[in-house]
């Protein structure tokens, strides 16, 4: 009920706000919005494909997505099947001219959608979850025609809300086709089912990476995670888990990494941890995570994994400015979670200077600086940091810098130097005469 | 060891009196450097007595300062007794210390000596 | 060189092959010799220090046992609080609900040292983490004691002696036990204090300096912040003093090396705040100032008899010595009648009567390092230095000096001690060295000199020959045991287990650090655990949560307390739990895997202790016929035990090996006598995934209807 209210005050406030925006509103209509939600996993996403037509010439496009919802958003121009810029709830796209039709595949990801109920369950019992939306599909525009397809995680469906037409058949609830709705038109869906996949949140997630120009790029990641889903309420009977592991637990967590990674370790603050391997694949390594204990509702663990790449494969030289240009991926390659706080550090070699980031999405960024083994100054250490990340923000960045050639010989030049000092030292020394008096010497020898 | 003192002395009455006379007359050959340092050493054996009886009088309250106190007088004894035995030619010492290693010794553990006496002293 | 011929060049060639060996041999002795020694001690330092890292290899740079998670934790205050944080530091979250004053309870040297080490190594931006330091830092100071006994070996007899010392302690399995990589504890630090303090003393009785016996007290200091032991050096060194006046070696050189040693040693060991008074006041301190005062009288009269004749000397000297002895005796008796002068500590009564803690503390007895030695262990911890130990006796008598009596002593009284206790085998260990390394080289001068001797008698070559191959034989075995008793005894880092299962590989069982984890992950943070005190430091660094009792034993009634609560029926104890305010309570089970070091095997000792405060609770009830037993003859009192119930939850389900029936305990090989109860005052809360640990949550109370 509580989400419900939630849902309409914050739909009504954006009615308020885009009411103003009424010339914007009369620039398109939706022909044809095809709606597709997943909810197999614990995110929702959503593939919208939408038919519109221009109502006057017009090069942006506006969705209308809940400001309170944690959402991710990627936008396809169906004809040219190429990625269009997103930023907030506008679609910038090239100029269609009155009467022209744009098709549009969107595909929002929301985090956090799904919530469990009843709140606390057994060992034994299975998660139901309920799920609430819109029934029409929240846009500006008028909507000629819709319809939405919802696919569940399984058959066991304890209630749908309908709107007529609308069926429940297995797993799969529809919705629809409805005709001629209006702009900001709201009708409250929620689907209440059971939903057993992972509700793996990772709550923080750091994600280091250390570049050394002699041929190394180490990877580590800290991760603080929590099974979000209905919590376990009573007895955890190790027994009842051995004979049949509960539906909704999360055992193990898999991570894609790139196929040249090696040197792979998996600890945590009190020790290393064993239970851990990899797998290979033609284009790359999984790695398969398996946490002490395992997660069961409401329960959390924190762990850190690392291991080495070729820096050859990342690093790369500018030709027109010189500058060194590292090309990485910004977030972690596990699937269907989402990270509440995200944050990437990349520690740059002693003496880099102009760090700059190129980044397809908005990052906080910091500096911060770091000493570590044959260091004199420190290191410069790039903070990215953001909230609320999902797939959309798993893409490749690029942080360039300047270094100057004689950085390399730093460390080697300090080791020698060091070996030369205590040399130096030693031959200070051994021509020292530091007794009291010269008799002493003169005696014990002769006394020897 | 002296000798001539046992020959004059032989057949003498062994009264007490007696016995304190023949000392102080072979005491009074001994060097004037040692018996500077036998000064300061009937000085520093005064000032424990003191202080030692000024504890039985008050109390021992603040414990830590008193055996600091106390402590510091036994130190400074002994380690003059250490330099006077050192010092003393009669002890063949010198061969392996020096006159001057002895006082720089000396200086060393009086320092260390003292350097715990305060931090004790609260 | 050019412009030579062929015959010419060949001929250059010989004549600088020649002029290589000849300046070979050119080198002066004493250069061969020097370059000779140092290599020999650099292999001493890296095998001292590269064979205690077994487990470093085998499983991960981690800190080992009970009392060195205490240490690590302690160490991780210090570093990150300050010094003066860590010397008032009160510990609230252990010994619930009465803390622990941690900064006066303990001996700082320890943690000091890896803190320092640890400012220094970072101060050069060298970022080494503290729990490498830690884990680390006994091996290189068992490296240290290599080098300390090569000198104190060289001062006592010469440089070949302590060149084989200092192998032989490198790998003595004795002191390895406590010092190999993770063992971070007390005792690494300690030894080479101890033979330190030992080597200062040695130098400044031969020398007779001043700055010798001021590095000795300062030496003494370090070993008395670091280890209850320095009571050892505090007796022994009197003792020597003693030995010495009593066979006529008085001299000026030990009146002031002991002098010295006694005043400024004394008042720096009252700076640790564990020690306090005790140097003034205990009667272990006792004969230290007792042979004070009489190398004072000694002394006093020598100068007094240097200015007297003789017969007036004997009168004076009948005189002072009647008069002083009574008033001391008259103060000894006074201190110890009012009191003043505190008597033994049950903790070093037990050391001179074995018999002691078992009848009047239960708790000192219970500890399994507290154990008598057995016959075994003498030779698993010593080898051949068993039989060489008294060959070097041997040697030291032929030829009396003044530090060979120090050495007899030595070896005499740490002999007797080792016997008392297991865990005293380490202060034999290096006198065991030292004596063993003086018959070997003793032998070895006398053959070797006979191998060399011009074969004038045939004898001599051949006995020289068998003599030289026996020991080199007795040595290559030293050396093989001493690596396979590492590798094989004392290399487990005891909180990771390994198993080989049927077909070879190696199964890990790391169920301790899976339980503390979820402790420390998902319960709240001001929750309490109940467990048996074995675990309560691992449970302090690890969980991170408050424990009720831990490794530190010095409250015997609230340990008492616990004991009676796991001894008790369900009802009575979750009475207790609920007075103790505890959330979770912690057991050790290895009846799934054939751990045997678990809760059960050790509740005995939690009724005895438990029933040392309540009488109510007698060790006979949990016994069936003078025996323990948990089957279905096992006592009524045993089955209804909460212990029992903790272990047993639910265990009667699981078929631990197929031909035995259902609920089998694989460490005590019985069929369990209870089956099928049910908890009514606690819930499981988890269970490590091989059943080692159960953790149950303690109920809160019924709402009244």
């Amino acid at each position: 009920m509580k989400g419900q209210v939630l849902f309409f005050s914050a739909l009504a406030l954006i009615l308020l706000i885009s009411g103003s925006m009424a010339t914007v509103a009369s620039s398109w209509v939706n022909q044809d919005v095809v709606r597709s939600i997943d909810l197999t996993s614990q995110l929702s996403k959503s593939t919208i494909q939408i038919k519109a037509r221009a109502l006057k010439e017009s090069s942006v496009y506006q969705l209308a997505i809940d400001s309170s919802y944690h959402s991710s958003i990627q936008v396809f121009d169906e004809d040219s099947r190429l990625p269009l810029l997103v930023k907030f709830d506008s679609i910038s796209h090239k100029k269609v001219k009155s009467e022209g039709v744009l098709n549009l595949k969107v595909i929002v990801t929301l985090m956090g959608q799904m919530k469990p109920y009843p709140e606390h369950i057994t060992q034994t019992q299975g998660q139901l979850v309920k799920y609430t939306d819109n029934h029409y599909f929240s846009t500006p525009y008028k909507t000629e025609s819709q319809k939405t397809t919802v696919k569940l995680a399984t058959a066991k469906v304890e209630s749908a809300s309908e709107l007529s037409p609308s069926s429940v058949k297995g797993n799969t609830v529809s919705y629809g086709p409805y005709k001629n709705i209006e702009a900001f038109t709201v009708s409250a869906m929620s689907i209440h089912f059971e939903n057993n996949a992972p509700f793996l949140v990772i709550t923080s997630l750091i994600k280091e990476y250390e570049v050394s120009h002699w041929g190394n790029l180490a990877v580590e990641t800290h991760y603080d995670v929590q099974h979000k889903g209905a919590a376990l309420k009573g007895a955890f009977s190790r027994l009842d888990f051995q004979r049949q592991p509960s539906p909704a637990h999360i055992a193990e967590i898999q991570e894609i990494v790139p196929k040249s990674a090696a040197d792979f370790y998996y600890r945590d603050s009190i020790g290393n941890i064993s239970t851990s391997s990899y797998t290979h694949h033609p284009n790359h390594l999984t790695l398969k995570i398996v946490p002490r204990f395992p997660l069961m509702g409401g329960w959390k663990n924190s762990f850190y994994a690392g291991f080495n790449l070729p820096v050859g494969q990342f690093l790369s030289v500018d030709s027109d400015t010189g500058s060194y240009v590292l090309n990485v991926t910004f977030g972690v390659g596990i699937d269907n979670i989402y990270v509440e706080s995200h944050t990437v550090k990349f520690i740059l070699p002693e003496g880099a200077t102009d760090i700059k980031v190129t980044a397809p999405f908005d990052v906080k960024m910091s500096q911060e600086n770091r000493k570590t083994y044959l260091d004199t100054v420190g290191r410069p250490v790039l903070v990215l940091h953001l909230d609320h990340t999902a797939a959309e923000n798993y893409q490749y960045i690029q942080v360039s810098y300047n270094l100057s050639s004689m950085a390399m010989f730093h460390e080697p030049l300090l080791l020698i130097g060091a070996v030369f000092a205590l040399c130096v030292l030693i031959m200070i020394y051994v021509r020292f005469e530091l007794s009291i008096s010269k008799n002493n010497i003169v005696v014990d020898k002769k006394t020897n | 060891m002296s000798s001539t003192t046992a020959t004059k002395n032989r057949g003498d009455n062994l009264t007490l009196s007696s016995i304190i006379s023949s000392f102080s007359d072979s005491y009074s050959k001994t060097p004037q450097k040692l018996k500077i340092i036998d000064l300061f050493l009937i000085y520093t054996f005064l000032t424990g007595v003191f202080v030692f009886g000024y504890c039985c009088l008050v109390g021992t309250f603040p414990f830590n300062s008193f055996l600091a106190s106390f402590i510091s007088c036994v130190g400074c004894f002994i380690l003059t007794v250490c330099l006077r035995i050192q010092i003393n030619p009669i002890n063949n010492f010198g061969k392996t210390i020096s006159v001057e290693r002895a006082f720089a010794d000396y200086l060393f553990c009086n320092l260390i000596l003292h350097l715990v006496v305060f931090n004790f002293l609260g | 060189m050019s412009g030579k011929t062929a015959s010419g060049a060949s001929n250059s060639a010989g004549q600088s092959a020649n002029l290589a060996i000849a300046s070979m041999k050119s080198i002066p002795k004493e250069n061969q010799e020097f370059l000779l020694k140092v290599l020999i001690l650099s292999i001493i330092y890296v095998l001292a220090f590269s064979t205690r890292l077994f487990s470093v290899l085998r499983y991960e740079s981690v800190i080992h046992e009970f009392d060195p998670y205490f240490n690590f934790r302690s160490t991780k205050y210090l570093v990150k609080e300050g010094f003066y944080n860590f010397l008032n530091w009160f510990d609230e979250n252990s010994w619930y609900p009465l803390g622990r004053i941690v900064g006066g309870t303990i001996y700082p040297g320890l943690m000091a040292t890896a803190a320092l080490v640890h400012w220094v190594l970072n101060q050069i931006n060298l970022t080494v983490d503290i729990r490498n330091v830690c884990v680390l830092l006994s091996p290189w100071f068992a490296s240290n004691t290599a080098m300390v006994t090569y000198k104190f070996a060289k001062e006592i007899k010469d440089t070949q002696t302590g060149l084989v010392a200092a192998a032989m302690i490198a790998i003595v399995p004795g002191y390895i036990s406590r010092s190999v990589a993770g063992s971070f504890d007390n005792e690494g630090i300690a030894i080479f204090a101890l033979i330190f303090t030992y080597y200062c003393w040695i130098k400044s009785v031969n020398t007779g300096s001043l700055l010798w016996s001021c590095v000795c007290s300062l030496a003494y200091f370090y070993m008395a912040s670091a280890w209850g032991g320095y009571v050892f050096i505090i007796n022994l060194i009197p003792l020597h003093a003693l030995a010495l006046l009593v066979t006529g070696r008085y001299s000026h050189r030990l009146y002031i090396a002991y002098s010295t040693l006694f005043v400024i040693g004394t008042i720096l060991s009252m700076q640790i705040s564990f020690i306090g008074f005790q140097p003034v006041q205990s009667s272990e301190h006792l004969a230290a100032i007792g042979i004070f005062g009489l190398l004072q009288l000694f002394a006093g009269l020598n100068w007094v008899k240097s200015h007297l004749s003789a017969e007036g000397f004997k009168k004076l000297q009948r005189l002072t010595i009647i008069s002083v002895l009574s008033v001391a005796g008259a103060v000894l008796f006074v201190g110890t009648v009012t009191g003043y002068i505190s008597p033994f500590t049950g903790r070093f009564y037990s050391l001179l009567d074995p018999t002691y803690a078992r009848d009047h503390i239960p708790i000192i007895a219970s500890v399994s390092e507290h154990q008598p030695t057995t016959w075994a262990s003498y030779f698993f911890d010593l080898h051949i230095l068993v039989f060489l130990f008294p060959a070097g006796l041997y040697f030291c008598f032929s030829k009396l000096t003044d530090s060979n009596i120090f050495l007899i002593l030595y070896g005499v009284t740490s002999i007797y001690f080792s016997g008392v206790m297991v865990r005293l085998m380490l202060v034999l260990a290096p006198v065991a060295c030292v004596l063993a390394a003086i018959a070997v080289s003793s032998t070895l001068t006398t053959y070797m000199k006979k191998l060399k001797s011009p074969a004038s008698e045939s004898n001599n070559k051949e006995s020289g020959g068998v003599m030289v191959g026996v020991l080199t034989i007795l040595l290559i075995l030293y050396a093989f045991h001493c690596t396979w008793v590492t590798s094989e005894a004392y290399s487990s880092p005891s909180i990771v287990l390994s198993a080989k299962q049927h077909d070879g590989s190696r199964v890990i069982f790391d169920d301790f650090r899976e339980a503390y984890r979820w402790i420390g992950q998902n319960t709240a943070d001001d929750a309490r655990i109940m467990s048996w005190w074995d675990y309560g430091y691992q449970l302090s660094a690890m969980a991170n949560r408050t424990v009720l009792v831990d490794n530190n034993t010095w409250n015997n009634s609230h340990i008492a307390q616990v004991g009676k609560a796991f001894a008790s029926t369900e009802e009575d104890a979750y009475k207790i739990m609920k007075d103790l305010d505890v959330d979770y309570v912690l057991v050790i089970f290895g009846g799934l895997t054939g751990y045997s070091s678990d809760d059960i095997n050790k509740f005995l000792w939690m009724v005895r202790i438990g029933g040392s405060t309540d009488p109510s609770i007698m060790e006979e009830n949990y016994l069936t016929d003078r025996q323990y037993r948990i089957d279905k003859g096992a006592s009524p009192t045993m089955l209804n035990s909460l212990m029992y119930k903790l272990c047993y939850y639910r265990f009667s389900e699981v078929h631990t090996d197929y031909q035995r029936p259902a609920g089998f305990d694989r460490v005590r090989n019985v069929e369990i006598g209870y089956k099928g109860f049910g908890l009514t005052y606690l819930e499981e809360a988890f269970t490590s995934v091989h059943w080692l640990v159960r953790v149950y949550k303690v109920k809160d109370f019924e709402n009244r209807a």
